[in-house]
């Protein structure tokens, strides 16, 4: 297969500014177009998965990715049954934390997933006030701090924490 | 200043099946580089426009993704859109669900003080939810109007989630 392209066009002293500044257009370069358009480039989901309902202290974390001189702010997580065992059926009484150490509490402290016991159900849980400054290469914590006292084994929870991400200092 | 392009290239079986599925390159179609990449489109904003603040009234709007794939709703955000003729007091109550009246995503709920134009009121959707299928439709009602809106008092809805594959 063969493509050709050829085409001349005469540009005027702003657009070829704009071409050289990577504008999209004059007067509007692509750092603005995304600062401007929320639905772009800030916002992260990390997964962390894998937690075992039925172990007490079983922990599980993923590094965020990001870097160092950026900061993530966490704003809601979502907890989400990803496998049920072959054995006995969860209650849904699993609580959890979720820090940036091992058994840390920096982003959520013990919190009762209170019903979370079927495959597929989900728990929004939101995050509201002072949080610490989380660099954006950290790791993700989630820890099970009461075991399902049903579950069979198995059952595993994942963890989408969703938050955002600014430069460091803005 | 003028510039010019001209080029012409010879592309491959595999080249020419990536520009066809927009792939970014052979082998790595767009959904997949969506997918692996977090700061993209797992967030989704469904826009439920129109609602009446002076009656009793529901409208609704298609999320519009795929069966396969399940929204789970984190906020909503509540915009007065049009002010009519009276002023508002801010005294609705909405409900929020996937049926017709339905209350699986927000049971009653007072949208207080809202009642100047552009005002918006956020609404945190915490605890346990239902599996909403993606193809699903938000259903948006006042279930107690505002008692001195007049005709034309509209308010609009955005229910913003995250979207996930089925089973994940």
């Amino acid at each position: 297969m063969t493509i050709r392209l050829s085409s001349t066009k005469t540009i005027d002293a702003a657009e070829a500014t704009a071409l050289t500044t990577h504008r999209t257009s004059a007067g509007t370069d692509h750092a603005d177009v995304v600062s401007a358009t929320t639905e772009l480039g800030q916002s992260e989901r990390v997964a962390v998965t894998g937690l075992q309902m039925e172990t007490l202290n079983n922990e599980q974390s993923t590094a965020i990715g990001g870097s160092g001189t950026d900061e993530f702010v966490p704003h809601a997580i979502i907890f989400h049954v990803e496998d049920v065992g072959a054995g006995a059926a969860a209650n849904g009484d699993m609580q959890v934390t979720v820090g940036i150490t091992p058994g840390g509490t920096e982003i959520l402290g013990a919190t009762a997933l209170t019903n979370l016991k079927d495959l597929n159900d989900r728990y929004v849980v939101l995050i509201t006030g002072l949080t610490d400054a989380i660099a954006g290469d950290s790791t993700l914590y989630v820890k099970n701090t009461t075991a399902d006292t049903t579950a069979g084994a198995g059952h595993l929870c994942d963890a989408y924490i969703l938050g955002e991400t600014f430069v460091s200092g803005t | 200043m003028t510039v010019r392009f001209s080029t012409t290239k010879n592309i491959d079986t595999a080249e020419a099946t990536a520009l066809t599925t927009h792939r970014t390159s052979p082998g790595t179609d767009h959904s997949n580089v969506v997918a692996n990449t977090t700061e993209l489109a797992p967030s989704l904003r469904v826009k439920v426009a129109g609602l009446a603040m002076d009656s009793v009234n529901e409208v609704s709007q298609a999320i519009g993704g795929s069966a396969s794939d399940q929204f789970v709703p984190v906020k909503v955000i509540a915009h007065l859109e049009a002010v009519g003729g009276a002023g508002a007091t801010g005294d609705m109550q909405i409900t929020i669900g996937t049926s017709a009246g339905g209350t699986q995503i927000k049971g009653i709920t007072p949208l207080t003080n809202l009642k100047d134009l552009n005002d918006h009121m956020e609404i945190g959707v915490a605890g346990l939810t239902d599996s909403i299928a993606a193809d699903s439709t938000i259903y948006f009602k006042a279930t107690t109007k505002d008692t001195t809106a007049g005709a034309g008092h509209l308010v609009d809805l955005y229910v913003v989630g995250e979207m996930f594959a089925s089973g994940t």
